[in-house]
């Protein structure tokens, strides 16, 4: 974990490349305290995500390491993990639908039962893409909340704000994306 | 003011009228703008489930037994997760089925090559037995169109399914019933009554 914590520091510091090297280490570090759940628990038992991440936290933030600033880093890298294990099996999902069915290897992130339609993930994530640039602090709440399932206090801890301030930027972003993914739908060409 | 600002101005109104006063005053004269807030207000009110909250409400990581990086293998409906059993006739495995129902199934994957009459009878002989037995965790076997079989005890239950990789499904073709062979086209027949 010292990697993640020295990466934290070098992002809050500034350093360009560091955010895209941690981001393959929270992910991994996810993977491995999911895989040590998983042992311990019962076939088929609901996994929180939103647990495993503040799990992961809680090991660096013992190291006496957990500033604000390093907080925010590692919350927007697990969000940001997690929402590519989740688009990576929603594509897989579509391909499996539009083509043949496929006997062979399937990655572990597939273990992931979803009842959310896979088309509602990537039109969601699409729509994510360009909010973000018009309202990147949004964009970031949502990530948090849709793709880990973080409530709004928990947010509020991760990005250093108040809670009234996330449930704005929550209503705000989740209308936003809404009306995109409509007018996606309806528009002449309506890939999703 | 920015959309964003008007939107979440708009929402503090207590009142449908209220809230359309303000529009006018806000928006102006700009119809198309105004359009678009009125556009993420009918979205913020509507109750649909699109965004209702998190995508992994009611998520479910289906377990496997082996953690580690052996990566898992689709054969048909099935997902097969573990193998129990080896014999001169091919293998059996814990498997999961994910069609028309979701639950555990134990999977015999027949060697190719061989003779399906024989294989036919000796399944054949193996449910009646099966169908015989009386305990707490075999199920009773049932037709083998698996919309009508209902394990009698919810996930724990056994199904004794049989699949032939890359079957042609032959014997299935001669059998009286032909739900036996619903699969067929899955390279998996599940033969068992």
């Amino acid at each position: 974990m010292s990697d993640v914590t020295q990466l934290l520091n070098a992002i809050e510091a500034g350093e360009p490349k560091a955010a895209g090297q941690l981001l393959p280490l929270v992910y991994e570090e996810l993977r491995k305290l999911a895989a040590v759940r998983m042992a311990n628990e019962k076939m088929g038992q609901t996994l929180q995500p939103t647990a495993l991440v503040h799990e992961a936290w809680l090991k660096i933030a013992g190291t006496g390491d957990g500033s604000f600033a390093n907080r925010r880093h590692f919350f927007k890298a697990a969000a940001t993990a997690m929402q590519q294990i989740l688009i990576d099996n929603a594509r897989r999902k579509q391909r499996l639908k539009h083509g043949a069915n496929q006997v062979g290897d399937e990655l572990h992130e597939s273990r992931i039962a979803i009842s959310t339609p896979s088309e509602e993930l990537l039109a969601v994530n699409d729509a994510l893409a360009s909010l973000a640039l018009e309202d990147p602090q949004a964009a970031e709440v949502v990530q948090m909340r849709y793709f880990v399932g973080m409530t709004v206090p928990e947010i509020a801890a991760a990005l250093n704000l108040a809670p009234r301030t996330v449930d704005r930027h929550w209503a705000f972003a989740r209308a936003w994306l809404k009306r995109t993914i409509r007018k996606s739908l309806s528009g002449p060409v309506g890939s999703v | 003011m920015t959309e964003r600002e008007i939107f979440l101005a708009a929402l503090e109104m207590g009142t449908p009228e209220e809230r359309a006063v303000y529009l006018e005053e806000a928006c102006g004269r700009d119809v198309t703008f105004r359009r678009k807030v009125e556009e993420l207000l009918k979205e913020h009110f509507s109750n649909d489930s699109l965004l209702a909250g998190s995508a992994l409400e009611g998520a479910r990581i289906a377990a496997e037994s082996s953690v580690a990086e052996t990566p898992a293998q689709l054969l048909g409906h099935y997902k097969l997760l573990e193998k129990i059993g080896e014999g001169g006739f091919g293998e059996v495995w814990m498997a999961e089925q994910r069609e028309p129902v979701r639950r555990r199934v134990a999977l015999k994957i027949i060697k190719l090559g061989m003779d399906s009459r024989q294989i036919v009878a000796r399944f054949e002989a193996e449910r009646q037995a099966l169908a015989m037995m009386d305990h707490a965790n075999i199920a009773k076997i049932f037709d083998a169109d698996d919309r009508e079989a209902a394990p009698s005890r919810g996930s724990d239950a056994l199904r004794l399914a049989c699949a032939r990789a890359n079957c042609s499904c032959e014997p299935c073709e001669r059998r009286p019933r032909p739900q036996a062979c619903r699969e067929a086209r899955e390279n998996a027949c599940a033969l068992g009554g």
